[in-house]
C-alpha cells in the first residue's frame, strides 16, 4: 500500500471497518512512513474531539420518555382491545357466580344496558379509552381478591387558547410532576400569553421551582418582556444566584443586566464572588461598572 | 440478514411481545430506548424533538410488532422507523429553516446543547476556549451535512454500528454508506483542521 492509498483507508481503519488483509497491509505499511502516522495521529484527535461532542441525554429526560410510552401504550392497548375479548373477559367474571345468582346477572346486564345508554349520552363528548392501574388489594379467605382500582381516562378538549377552561387546564399541566416533556411544551404554549398574571405566576413559579432546565428556560423566554416587573427581577436574581443550570443563569443575567436596577447591584456583587462561569461573570462584571458599582461585597 | 441475527433470548421475548406480553414489550424497550434517544438528541438537537421522535418511534413499535418476521435483527428494523422519523424530520426543518437550537443573549447566541454542567469549572480558560471553539465548528459542519450523511456519521462514531447494518437501516449498500461517512468526515476534517 503507498501514502495515498494508506492516507484515503486511515478513517475505516480507526473504525474497524477494513478486512484483515488491506488491515495488515496498512499496518505494515504505517511501521514504515513516518508521515502516515503522523496523519494518523491527527487523525486520532479529530476523532477525540468529535468525541467530545456527543451529547447524552439527561437521566431525567429518558425517564420522562419512557414514563410517557408507558401511558400511550397503555392507552393503545386499551383502545385495539376488540370488543369480543372484553366480553370475554367480563363473562369469564360472571360465571364462576352460583346458579342462583345468574338471574341477577342477567337482570343486571340488562340494567346496566340501560344505564349505560343513559350514561353514554351523557358523557359523549369523552373519547374512551381509560387505563386502570391497580393501586392496592386486601386478598379474601377464599381465595378471591379485592383490586382498588384507579381509573384515568381520557378526554378530548378543544378551545382556543384564550378560553379559561384551556388556560386551567394548561396551568395544571404546567405543574405535573410525572411529565417534564409535557411541562415543556406547556411552557411553549403559555409562555406567549404572560399578559395574564395567572400565567405570569405559573412561569415564575416553574423558573423557581422546575426541576428541568428545559422548562426554567421556557419560562424565561416567556418572562423577556416582563424584566422590569420587580416580582420577575426578584425571581431572577435568586435564579441566578441558586440555578444550577449556566445556561439559566446565563438568560437570567441576560435578562437582569439588560435593565440594571439598583436592587440587583447586590446580586451581581455576590455573582462575583460566587460563580464560575465566565460569561457570567464577565456580563455582571460589566454592568457593575457601567453603573460604576463597586465589585466587591461587604 | 437472516433469523440467525436474532439471538434466543431476544427472539423470545419478541414472540411475547407479539402475543401481548406487557413485560415482554417493556424489555424491549428499555433495551434499545437509551440509544434511540441519544441518536434522535444527537441528530435534533433539541430534546422536545428527541422526546416526540422516540414516543412515535417506540409506538410504531407497539403497533408493528406483530408484522416483525425476524428477516433482520430487531435493531435493525427499529433503527430503520428512528432514521426514517430523524430524516423527515430534518428534511421538514430544512425546509422551514432550520430551528435554532441556541438561547438568545444580549450579547450573542448561547447554545442550549452547550449548556451542559462544566465537568471541571476550574479547568484551564484557554482550553476551556477551544473546547467551545471546536464545539461550535462540529455544530456548524454538522449543520451542513445532508441529513444522510449526518445520519451515517452519527450511527458509525456515537452508535457504534458497523457499516454494513447502518447500510440494512437506511436501505442502501455498505459502500454508499461509506461513501457518505468519507464526506462527512473529510467535512470534519476541513473545519478542524487548525484545531487538532
Amino acid at each position: 500500500m503507498n501514502c495515498d492509498g494508506a492516507r484515503q483507508n486511515l478513517t475505516l481503519y480507526l473504525y474497524g471497518e477494513m478486512d484483515f488483509n488491506e488491515e495488515e497491509s496498512l499496518e505494515r505499511h504505517l511501521d514504515g512512513c513516518a508521515a502516515c502516522r503522523t496523519t494518523l495521529e491527527r487523525e486520532r484527535e479529530l476523532h477525540a474531539a468529535m468525541d467530545r461532542q456527543e451529547f447524552q441525554p439527561s437521566a431525567e429526560l429518558l425517564t420522562a420518555c419512557r414514563r410517557e410510552l408507558q401511558a400511550r401504550v397503555a392507552v393503545e392497548r386499551v383502545a385495539n382491545r376488540p370488543l369480543y375479548k372484553k366480553l370475554w373477559d367480563w363473562w369469564r367474571g360472571v360465571l364462576p357466580a352460583p346458579a342462583i345468582l345468574r338471574p341477577i346477572g342477567m337482570f343486571a346486564m340488562v340494567a346496566m344496558g340501560f344505564f349505560g345508554g343513559k350514561l353514554w349520552e351523557a358523557t359523549r363528548g369523552m373519547t374512551e379509552p381509560s387505563v386502570l392501574r391497580v393501586r392496592n388489594f386486601t386478598p379474601s379467605p377464599e381465595g378471591g381478591v379485592q383490586l382498588t382500582v384507579e381509573e384515568v381516562r381520557q378526554k378530548t378538549m378543544t378551545g382556543r387558547l384564550d378560553d379559561d377552561r384551556i388556560q386551567r387546564m394548561l396551568l395544571s399541566a404546567a405543574t405535573d410532576p410525572s411529565d417534564a416533556g409535557l411541562r415543556v411544551r406547556t411552557m411553549e404554549l403559555l409562555k406567549d400569553r404572560c399578559e395574564r398574571s395567572d400565567v405570569r405566576r405559573a412561569l415564575l413559579h416553574a423558573l423557581r421551582s422546575d426541576p428541568n432546565p428545559g422548562v426554567r428556560l421556557k419560562a424565561l423566554e416567556g418572562l423577556k418582556p416582563y424584566n422590569r416587573d420587580p416580582e420577575t427581577r426578584r425571581v431572577l436574581s435568586s435564579v441566578l444566584l441558586a440555578d444550577d443550570n449556566p445556561g439559566v443563569r446565563t438568560m437570567a443575567i441576560d435578562l437582569l443586566a439588560d435593565n440594571m436596577a439598583i436592587e440587583v447591584t447586590g446580586t451581581l456583587q455576590e455573582l462575583l464572588v460566587r460563580e464560575n462561569n465566565p460569561y457570567i461573570r464577565q456580563k455582571s462584571l460589566q454592568a457593575l461598572r457601567e453603573r460604576n458599582a463597586s465589585l466587591e461585597t461587604f | 440478514m437472516t433469523a440467525s441475527a436474532v439471538s434466543w433470548d431476544e427472539a423470545d421475548l419478541i414472540r411475547s411481545a407479539q402475543t401481548g406480553s406487557q413485560e415482554a414489550f417493556a424489555t424491549l424497550v428499555s433495551n434499545y430506548d437509551q440509544g434511540v434517544l441519544r441518536l434522535a438528541c444527537n441528530l435534533l438537537k433539541n430534546e422536545q424533538d428527541a422526546f416526540d421522535i422516540y414516543q412515535e418511534t417506540f409506538l410504531r413499535v407497539f403497533k408493528n410488532l406483530h408484522s416483525f418476521r425476524f428477516d433482520c435483527s430487531f435493531r435493525t428494523w427499529l433503527y430503520r422507523i428512528a432514521t426514517n422519523l430523524c430524516l423527515d424530520h430534518l428534511r421538514k426543518r430544512k425546509v422551514r429553516k432550520e430551528e435554532p437550537t441556541a438561547v438568545t443573549s444580549q450579547e450573542g447566541i448561547v447554545d442550549r446543547m452547550a449548556v451542559v454542567p462544566e465537568m471541571n469549572p476550574h479547568r484551564d480558560p484557554q482550553r476551556s476556549y477551544l473546547s467551545q471553539e471546536v464545539r461550535t465548528r462540529v455544530e456548524q459542519v454538522l449543520g451542513t451535512l445532508t441529513p444522510r450523511e449526518r445520519m451515517v456519521f452519527e450511527m458509525r462514531h456515537y452508535q457504534g454500528m458497523r457499516l454494513r447494518n447502518i447500510g440494512e437501516v437506511l436501505g442502501t449498500t455498505e459502500e454508499a454508506a461509506k461513501n457518505c461517512l468519507f464526506r462527512a468526515t473529510q467535512k470534519m476534517r476541513t473545519a478542524l483542521g487548525d484545531f487538532v
